[in-house]
Parts: C-alpha cells; structure tokens; sequence
C-alpha cells in the first residue's frame, strides 16, 4: 500500500511524504519538497553585500539565521573572519550571539505549542494536555505572550522584527548601551519566570526533577481518572511543565520505538563562538554512528541524482556548485530537495545533533541535561522519534542559562566599537557556518570584483529530507520512517509523529492512496492531528 | 480611546483598500489626533494596536457574499463565543482565531467594528479598482459617525 501525505507543514510549506506500508510497517519512504525555490538564481550577478537581505527572506521565522549565516559567508570571502565569524570585533560578536539566542529561545516554544503540541494534545486523544489545545489553550496563549516579549526584545535591537536590520556586513550598525541591556534584561526576567519558574542568577534546570516527579504523578492520577487534565503548580515554571507532561505522554504513546534511523549519522556545524576566545559553546562534529569526528566543510557536497536538476549542476563539493539548473520531469526524481551528504554520507542535523556533539566532545551533563534521552531512549546518542523532541527541549534550557550568561556579559562591551569597515568589490571565496533552530545551516558564496558570482545555501531541513544519493542511501527522514510502524492506514500518526520530530512542520489535508488506487481525502484540522 | 486600523496588502489592488482609507484619514486635520495604524497584513501589529483601547476600527476588503459596497460587522470580543472548529496554518489564520488565541494575552477592546468594500480585483497593483475607491467617502463617513465628528463639508 502506497500512502502519500501532503503537504505536511505547520510551519513552513510544501513538504510531503510517500510512504509504502506492508504488513503495519513502512517498507520505503520518499521525502517530498514540492516547491522550488531558486534564491541562488537570485543572487547571482548581484553586490555581494545585498546577500544577507536577500537570503533573510527565504524564512519568516528563522530570519536572522539566514542573514548571520550569509553575512559570515561574505565577511569570509572578504577575509575579515573564519567561517564561524571568529574574527570581528568582540563586540559584535556578543551582540550577534545574542541576536542568535534570543532566536533559540523564541523559536523551541513555537515548536512546543504551535508545530507538535497539537499532535498530542487533550482535543484529539484526552491526553491531559488540555493546555497545548491548538489556540485555545492556555498554555499556548501564555507562549503567544511571551513570544510577544521576546518579539519586541529583537525589535529592541534589530529595529523590526521578522527581517531585523542590525546585523550587517561588517558588524553591527548598533552599539550596545547600559538601556537596551536593562529593556532586555527586564524582558529576559519575566519570560524565564514563565519558561522555568525561576529568577535571574539561578539556573534554568533547577526546578526540573521536582517538574518531572509532579508529571509522573499527575499522569499516573489522570489514568486512574482521579484528574483530568495535567496543571503546573506555582513557581513550577509553566512551559518546562508543559514540555516535560508532552515528553511523558509521547514516551507512554511509544515514541521511543517510533522515526528509530539504527545506523544514524549526526551533523552539527557549531556555533555561538566566545567573543574573545573563539572557541564555540556548541561544538561542531560528524557522530559516525559510533564517535565524533571533527567536522571538516570541504567534504560536503549535493548529489541531484533523484533531485530536479541537471546532473551536471553539481561539482562534488558544495562551494563549486554551479546555480541549481531545474530539471523537473527528469527520469527517476521525486522532489526539489537535493541530497547533501557529508564525505558522501546523510547526517541528520538538529537538536539532537547538537547535543549529541556537546555531549561527546564537551561534558555529558551539558549534553544530555537530566540524563533524559538517556532515561526515556536508553542512550543519549539514540536517534528516535522521542530522543529528538527531549533534546529540543533540553537545548531551550541550555539556551535560557547561555543567554542569561551573554546578557551579564554585554555590560563589558557597552559603547565599544561593533563594526569595521567591509571593504568594496571583493574577490574570493567565503563560507559561513552556524546552527539555525532547525539544525545545521550553511551558506557559500564565490565573489569577483564585489559582484556575486555563485552562491549555496544548504539548509538544515534540505539535510534531514534529502532524497536517495547516487549510491541509493536514504535521507535522514527516509531512513527513520523506514521501519516505523502504522497501525492504522488512515491516520498514519506515526509517520506524522516521526515527521514532526524533524521539525518539518504539518498542515490539515492529507492524502491516501491504497494499491486498489483508491483514494482517501481525508481534512483534518489542528485539533485532530 | 478609539484606533483605526487599516489592513490589507497595498500591492494587491483592492486588497489594499483598508490602507488607501487610513492614508486618505491621515491628511485630514479632522482626524489629526486620532490614533491610526497601519497593520499591513500582520495580525500581531492589529493585535498590539488595539491593546488597551477602548475600540477599534478595523478597515478592510470584506467579501462576505455581499452583493456589493460597504459591509460592516460589529462584536464584543470579551463576550463573543467564537466556535471550536478552528483550522491551524500559519500562514492563513482566520480573523476569529486571532481574536480567540490573543483572548487574555491582549487587552481587547470591548468593540470592534471591521468595515470595508467588496473587492473587485484582488491582482498585483498598486491601484483601487473603481468600484472600491468610489465608496471610501462613504466609509470616511462612517467611520466620522462612529467617531461622533461632524463633517467638516
């Protein structure tokens, strides 16, 4: 049985999926982009320095991911810094992690309440999770809330939100001063208060064993149908309450032998660099299934084989490419996604990647908080369905205590000079690399006489749906639905459950075909998906 | 206090009929100390222009299946009971469901009124069609009413 949903988006659109299912389980998975998206065509002939305001636009949520991400890559062809941004002055570099963490502390909560809450919440399977019900309830509306803040926290600094307009080629064109550190400050308070139940100075992790019990306790009293509905208690810190009750009934639903990849492949670029040291706080490596290599961006390239480009558009490396040259129709190719590879093997890239890094190359505890992949997956480097929610949810914590930590330490870089001068008609090649929310995101950009000459942006997502390689190796989200069992045909929520693991997001119709060629259109709305 | 509010995308022609009457508004010394806000299509600058007013009007192309002209609709969104059917996308979220997610997140006013013309050509331009642009005097009019101003003509 052939089954395809599509478009599986919550968040940003046209993905799909394909999936053949014999027996109750997935035998073959294709992951379908259905969207092309042609901003490397955009760019080409351009000022190398309109690139970071181009490239911003190709996502109204992880906006000043692509822009940092473009403006390392022409700040490295300029010369000015390594692909990491090490390199510019310390203070822009602090004012650009901040710029970054407050994205990561903005973007795990949409991910909680608006893109997978609706998967399990009360209004499609009496779960409990009466306050993850889409729009309505009230943990949500508290996230709207502090959305808004942290909103108006990146207008603070970059003047506007989404597209903030602060960070650019050379620098910042703010400098940091003693009111915008209080204005953040302020707002930082109050939505760690609601985040993690605790004040500045104490870390975000320490309510959670106390979270953790309480949600035990309540879900055994909701099964035995003493309560109805999980509710945080007060100072508990009501999202870490809310995320830790999804955990626990998307640990009770199975997820943790839902979306298993058995020989996974993890990739992390690393980012948020010590503005003096250089070293970054979130490490990069290649997990090989077994250790962590390091990472070395020369050995990613883009195989097109069952992708809609001519065959002739990729170079073996990725920052020689040639533009993407559509080729829709051609012989054996199932989507607009092309299939990068690192050293000519998928990697997933995401949360679970990037702590998986950390906990390899830095410290277990960090990688790992609460030992909680550990605990509910039996590993902390297990890629299942489950171990890849926990971990977004970890990296929240982490990411709160860092951007709590960043904040104290602006006050160092207050009136100091944020920007150099970015030198006119540059020739040569530049990379930037960095983690966006969503996991893993690169930009090159070749450059001649200041005029942009060839660009590639390899973003996260094009990691984790990349279709089959040249060598027939699955993507990511190929090889985790691969396996994963569908207990029933028409609500294939398993597959649904594995898709939003990865962050790819889902929407409301989805199609079914049987072998007989019969097909379901089936409309869910949010609540029941 | 009462804000206006113009919506619309400007470069889809009639769609921008919410913005052409707020731009029309904003020259006219009659209103000259009234609060007027331009939330182009993003419900989150909407929602922060209403917060703590005591109304607000809403101008827009309306196409509510009205035959032609001017359509007006009025709530309390404090009292409202707006329906459970409600259809998740982020890119296309109904009025109604903007109102009920930011119910105790913002301080909504206890009237809205939403005014606006029937489109007639929804299509990249910068443009009114006719149609629309001869009935914003009647909706400057109406919102003069609401506002309780007498017409200065």
């Amino acid at each position: 049985m052939e089954i395809t949903i599509d478009p599986v988006t919550r968040l940003e659109g046209h993905h799909g999926v394909k999936i053949n299912v014999e027996d109750g389980v997935v035998t073959d998975a294709k992951a379908l982009a259905l969207m092309f998206r042609g901003f490397e065509r955009i760019l080409v002939g351009r000022d190398i320095r309109d690139a970071p305001i181009i490239t911003q636009r190709i996502c109204g949520v992880c906006h000043n991911d692509h822009r940092l991400a473009s403006l390392f890559a022409i700040e490295n062809a300029a010369g000015m810094a390594d692909e990491w941004n090490v390199g510019m002055p310390p203070a822009a570099t602090a004012f650009r992690n901040l710029v970054t963490t407050l994205q990561y502390v903005y973007d795990h909560p949409v991910w909680v309440y608006v893109l997978v809450g609706p998967d399990f919440s009360d209004s499609p399977h009496k779960t409990g999770l009466t306050r993850l019900n889409p729009i309505v309830g009230k943990g949500v509306k508290e996230a709207v809330w502090a959305q808004k803040e942290l909103h108006k926290a990146m207008a603070i600094i970059g003047g506007k939100v989404p597209h903030m307009m602060t960070p650019a080629p050379g620098g910042m064109t703010l400098e940091i001063d003693e009111k915008i550190i209080t204005q953040l400050v302020g707002i930082v308070a109050d939505v760690k208060k609601w985040a993690v139940g605790v004040g500045i100075g104490q870390p975000a992790a320490t309510n959670a064993e106390y979270v953790l019990d309480e949600v035990l306790k309540q879900m055994e009293e909701i099964k035995a149908g003493k309560r109805d509905a999980f509710e945080p208690k007060e100072g508990m810190g009501n999202a870490l309450f809310d995320m830790v009750a999804m955990i626990a009934v998307a640990h009770d639903m199975g997820l943790n032998e839902q979306g298993v990849w058995e020989d996974s492949k993890m990739l992390a670029y690393g980012f948020l660099p010590d503005p003096e040291s250089g070293e970054l706080y979130f490490p990069s490596g290649f997990f090989n299934g077994s250790e962590l290599e390091n990472m070395d961006y020369r050995k990613i390239s883009e195989d097109v084989t069952y992708s809609w480009y001519k065959d002739e558009t990729q170079t073996g490396y990725v920052g020689t490419d040639l533009p993407p040259e559509p080729y829709y129709g051609k012989s054996g190719a199932y989507t607009w996604g092309k299939a990068p590879r690192y050293n000519g093997l998928p990697a997933e890239v995401g949360p679970l990647p990037r702590l998986v890094a950390m906990y390899l190359k830095k410290s277990k505890e960090l990688g790992d908080p609460l030992g909680l992949r550990k605990t509910f997956c039996g590993s902390a480097t297990a890629s299942t369905a489950l171990s890849r929610m926990i971990a977004r949810i970890q990296e929240e914590l982490i990411m709160i205590d860092y951007l709590e930590s960043l904040l104290l330490q602006l006050k160092d870089y207050a009136g100091k000079k944020t920007a150099i001068e970015y030198p006119e008609n540059i020739s040569g090649e530049g990379v930037g690399l960095r983690e966006a929310p969503r996991g893993a995101l690169g930009h090159w950009v070749v450059a001649e006489n200041g005029k942009i000459k060839r660009y590639q942006a390899v973003v996260p997502t094009t990691w984790n749906v990349s279709p089959k390689d040249s060598k027939g190796q699955h993507g990511p989200l190929e090889s985790a639905l691969i396996g994963t069992p569908v207990s029933d045909p028409a609500n294939p929520w398993e597959v649904v459950r594995t898709i939003h693991s990865f962050d790819l997001c889902l929407a409301c119709t989805v199609h079914i075909f049987t072998k007989e060629g019969r097909k379901y259109n089936l409309t869910l709305d949010a609540c029941s998906i | 206090m009462v804000v206006i509010i113009g919506a619309g995308n400007l470069i889809l022609g009639d769609d921008g009929f919410g913005i052409h009457v707020i731009e029309r508004l904003k020259k006219m010394k009659e209103f000259e100390n009234v609060k007027i806000v331009d939330s182009m299509t993003n419900s989150a600058i909407m929602l922060e222009a209403m917060d703590g007013e005591d109304k607000a009007i809403i101008v827009d192309a309306i196409d509510v299946g009205q035959e032609e002209g001017v359509a007006v609709y009025r709530f309390n969104p404090k009292e409202e009971d707006f329906p459970s059917d409600i259809m998740l996308s982020m890119h296309d979220l109904h009025f109604r469901d903007v109102i009920a997610m930011a119910r105790d997140v913002y301080n909504l006013p206890d009237e809205i009124v939403i005014v606006g013309v029937k489109p007639e050509k929804v299509e990249l331009s910068l443009d009114l069609s006719e149609s629309c642009s001869g009935h914003i005097d009647e909706v400057i009019d109406f919102i003069r009413k609401e506002l309780g101003i007498n017409s200065m003509s």
